[in-house]
């Protein structure tokens, strides 16, 4: 938005906010965010001259987001955030911008019924409505957290769920006898509006509906039923196709208690199916579907925990159909298709190649996440996600998982342990199956607390393989392995000033197939594709927290990638990085 | 407890008899795909004389043992003309992968014989075979001008009197039949225009909407493997009502003023020796002076002026067009409906 054109609107609602605080302190109050950006990314030792390049650039910004929140009467709030952005060089109004970023009313009819209307942060259960971490981050703790913490924020990542637009409602009874409790849910939201392919052309209207019915049975037993939609209306676009993707989901769950050990058993499993409608309005003909696929998914689950929370345990086993197709849950965070520019040094060499993207991208691009729901499968990069790129609803998976978790009963250290093996269940491209294998472990030191020392230290290490296999036919074997590791030191120096360092190193050899689906999500044809990759990030840098809502960043970081391809020189960069991030 | 037991139990063998799948595997095979490439059936064509004038279609067929990325050549051994078509399939379906006599690369197809290869990406099969056009293709559209009965007698030509001026009708090096019309020449002064051709239209029977309604034409470039530097067509539409010329003072058309709905597109810098045939979208064009209500509406267009300019030598502006002339010929103009022509 034109800062000219929002000032006009911006103002008024400023003041109508002071006037209601005038009226009543209680009716109006402004929370939000600001943040302070300075980055400065500089070439390093490079493969092969690079002469085109700047030797260095530098951005920044001033942005803040004012949330202000209007109780016009009892059990009613509306919500609006607004944003400010002044890009560093704008100068009286240039480069300075005013949004409308969020809005929502909310409030409870007679006591008993929650409705919202506007931005909704949704998410159901894994199978059904869930946004899954993105790649890479399982052991990184806070080593990245200024750039992390960005990248949510920028793109509404709120545990796991999915920022959608619309209308939703939820209320819940209490009973005395066997059913104690029963909480129903609804939602209606439009994640995509009807957009424009040519002057004629118009997609239609993408529409998510969904709903939940969860009833707490006697003292220890559980249950949900989750329902969810993904559907284009038709007659709100002019293409001739429509999507249509429900899925259904029953899970049921139960808590023992055995001595000093309580235990909890899940059994959940579903129903997905997805097709397109293909409507012939202008001929009067009948409808037809088309591309149809569906499948079930189920899983066994135990959680042991001891009573003292020092030791427990998550195991069980999952199977999720190859047609399982679920918009909802397997749409990624990480959108790797290629379309999305990288932020810094986008191309490089005297050759001007295009730069493979890199796992800093994955911090320091935010343009590289994806905030809109996908009916098809996207695509993934089988280096930093391979055994469950969709997360646990990554379908043709079957197979075991294990966690452990075991902590120090005055909180010294901890250590948790993952792991799992899959296999397809059906082959791609071949009847052979791939094997999956995943093993992640962590351990987090309090140094201070061991050693007995008044100012905090830190340390976690981590480390993550991934083994994808599948031998059988020759021409179509995968072998390729995975190992990212993590090390993160954070020492407080002074009261509340802490070093930090880290290091996050990734090294994957081997060969995958790259699937390569159409439109409609089927598989068109693979693309082979050898790895012999080595990426690290090295940083180093000052952290002040003011507060737990306040703190101040300052890092140096060297970053780059050894490729041991000819055609796709090394690279090295180094980024100066400042943040200053206040949570009002 | 029982009850609940049961339930899990009967929900698990329900949800596992119903994942049991029969598909043996999910896409093509990679063992086809990466496998030995082979031809099952090589290339043939349905037509190997066609005469496009009565609207022939040769169909082309071959068959392999796997999807790949072809490329089917169709090269005509006189004019060199080229028709380039590509697919990714297993197998060229006659009914499905056609040639009307329509080309890719100008000039194009006259009465000659052609040569068609099929290549396949990292093979080295090249499946070939021949054929003879015996009649070339009428394309559809609305004509603007051809040249080949001379300039159309309503046209109107202004040129600046430097040096070398062309602004006529040659023989010497046409697009299509015989005659082109030469704009070009060699400025001695500060001027950027050299000359110009207008010509009246009537395309109130037109019902495509901007977007899908071209302006194709030929351009011609280059003396001497040389070319003037920053040399362009401009070319003016007109959707004005009034009349086309009559002021007959004022060495143009009447419908280019600057207080009337005109449109202009520059093909800029016309920067290649040979002919290159250009297609516009009517939409492409931007609003050239206030007036009309800037909506472009193919059926008003009224008339269409193609201009050769040229960033002079006079003044340093481009003083390494002293010794060059400047030349933008045209041929083949003609408007087409909902494609370009050479998509035809």
């Amino acid at each position: 938005m034109k800062p000219v054109r929002a000032l006009p609107l911006l103002l008024p609602l400023l003041f109508i906010g002071s006037a209601l605080l005038a009226q009543s302190e209680e009716s109006v109050w402004f929370d939000g965010q600001s943040r302070s950006f300075f980055s400065r990314d500089a070439l390093g030792a490079m493969d092969r001259p690079d002469t085109t390049s700047p030797r260095n650039l530098s951005e920044g910004y001033n942005l803040l987001d004012i949330n202000t929140h209007i109780e016009p009467a009892d059990n009613l709030e509306v919500f609006a955030q607004l944003r400010v952005r002044n890009r560093f060089g704008g100068f009286f109004g240039a480069g300075t911008t005013i949004d409308v970023r969020q809005l929502r009313a909310s409030g409870v009819i007679k006591d008993k019924v929650r409705f919202s209307i506007g931005d909704l942060y949704l998410k159901q259960s894994r199978f059904t409505l869930f946004n899954p971490d993105e790649d890479l981050v399982r052991n990184e703790g806070e080593a990245f957290r200024a750039y992390r913490d960005i990248v949510h924020y920028e793109n509404f990542y709120q545990d796991n769920r999915w920022r959608l637009q619309g209308i939703q409602t939820d209320f819940s009874m209490r009973f005395d006898r066997s059913i104690r409790t029963l909480e129903f849910d609804a939602f209606l939201t439009r994640p995509r509006g009807s957009e424009s392919l040519t002057s004629t052309l118009f997609t239609p209207d993408l529409l998510m509906a969904g709903g939940s019915v969860v009833s707490q049975m006697g003292r220890k037993t559980h249950v949900e039923l989750n329902w969810v939609n993904l559907f284009e209306v038709p007659s709100s676009g002019t293409t001739h196709q429509s999507l249509r993707n429900p899925v259904v989901r029953v899970g049921i769950e139960r808590q023992d208690e055995t001595g000093n050990w309580t235990v909890r058993h899940a059994v959940e499993g579903g129903y997905a199916q997805r097709h397109w409608l293909f409507s012939q309005l202008e001929d009067g003909g009948a409808d037809s579907s088309g591309y149809r696929t569906e499948g079930v998914y189920f899983e066994l689950r135990s959680e042991p925990m001891r009573l003292d929370s020092l030791w427990s345990f998550q195991y069980g086993v999952r199977h999720v159909d190859p047609g399982f197709r679920s918009g909802g849950a397997q749409t990624r965070r990480l959108d790797l298709g290629g379309t999305v520019p990288l932020m810094v040094y986008p191309t490089y060499s005297d050759e001007g190649l295009d730069r493979p993207v890199a796992m800093f991208d994955l911090m320091a691009s935010d343009g590289v996440y994806n905030q809109m729901l996908s009916a098809t499968l996207m695509d993934f990069h089988p280096v930093y996600s391979n055994v469950l790129p969709y997360g646990d609803a990554t379908p043709n998976r079957q197979g075991a998982f294990l966690q452990v978790n075991r902590r120090h009963g005055g909180g010294e250290w901890e250590v948790q342990l993952d792991g799992g093996a899959y296999r397809e269940i059906i082959g791609q491209g071949t009847s052979d199956l791939r094997q999956f294998n995943l093993l992640a472990g962590r351990l987090a030191w309090r140094a201070d607390r061991t050693l007995g020392w008044n100012r905090t230290v830190d340390l976690i290490a981590g480390a993550d393989v991934e083994q994808t296999s599948r031998t059988g036919e020759p021409l179509a074997a995968v072998d390729l392995s995975r190992r990212v590791l993590d090390v993160f030191a954070n020492v407080e120096v002074a009261d509340r000033l802490f070093l930090q360092g880290a290091i996050k190193r990734l090294d994957a050899q081997g060969n995958e197939f790259i699937t390569d689906r159409n439109g409609f999500g089927s598989i068109r044809t693979f693309r082979a594709r050898e790895y012999d990759v080595s990426d690290h990030i090295l940083s180093a840098g000052l952290w002040y927290a003011f507060s737990d809502a306040v703190y101040a960043n300052v890092q140096y970081s060297g970053w780059g990638s050894s490729l041991a391809d000819p055609l796709q020189p090394d690279f090295n960069y180094r980024r100066l990085l400042f943040v200053f991030s206040v949570r009002l | 407890m029982n009850t609940l037991r049961i339930s899990l139990i009967a929900l698990g063998i329900a949800l596992g008899l119903y994942a049991c799948s029969t598909e043996e595997f999910e896409g093509p095979s990679i063992v086809v795909l990466l496998g030995e490439f082979d031809i099952l059936d090589s290339l043939r064509v349905t037509d190997s004389n066609p005469d496009f004038s009565v609207n022939d279609v040769v169909g082309f067929h071959a068959e392999f043992n796997k999807e790949v990325d072809w490329t089917l050549v169709i090269e005509g051994q006189t004019t060199g003309s080229r028709k380039v078509i590509t697919g990714f399939s297993s197998r060229l379906d006659s009914n499905a992968v056609v040639w009307t006599g329509g080309t890719s690369q100008v000039p194009f197809f006259t009465t000659e014989d052609c040569t068609v290869e099929l290549t396949v990406l990292e093979e080295p099969d090249t499946m070939r075979t021949e054929l003879t056009v015996a009649g070339t293709r009428v394309f559809d559209g609305i004509p603007v001008a051809d040249f080949e009965e001379g300039i159309p007698e309503e046209a109107l030509v202004f040129h600046q009197f430097s040096q070398n001026m062309t602004f006529e009708v040659a023989q010497d090096d046409p697009l299509m039949g015989t005659n082109y019309f030469k704009m070009g020449g060699r400025m001695g002064w500060n001027e950027w225009m050299l000359g110009q051709i207008d010509f009246p239209l009537d395309l109130s029977a037109v019902t495509a909407d901007a977007e899908n309604f071209y302006l194709n034409l030929g351009v011609l470039s280059g003396m001497d493997g040389a070319l003037a530097s920053d040399q362009y067509v401009n070319i003016l539409i007109s959707e004005s009502t009034a009349p086309f010329n009559d002021n007959t003072s004022n060495n143009g058309a009447d419908v280019f003023t600057t207080d009337m709905e005109v449109y202009k597109y520059q093909i800029r810098p016309v920067d290649w020796i040979g002919w290159r045939y250009v297609a516009i979208p009517y939409s492409g064009f931007e609003v050239k002076s206030q007036g009309g209500d800037n909506v472009r509406t193919p059926a008003d267009i009224s008339a269409i002026r193609l201009q050769c300019q040229s960033c002079p030598s006079a003044n340093a502006n481009c003083p390494e067009n002293a010794d060059v002339d400047v030349r933008t010929d045209i041929d083949f103009v003609m408007f087409t409906e909902n494609a370009p022509l050479l998509d035809q």
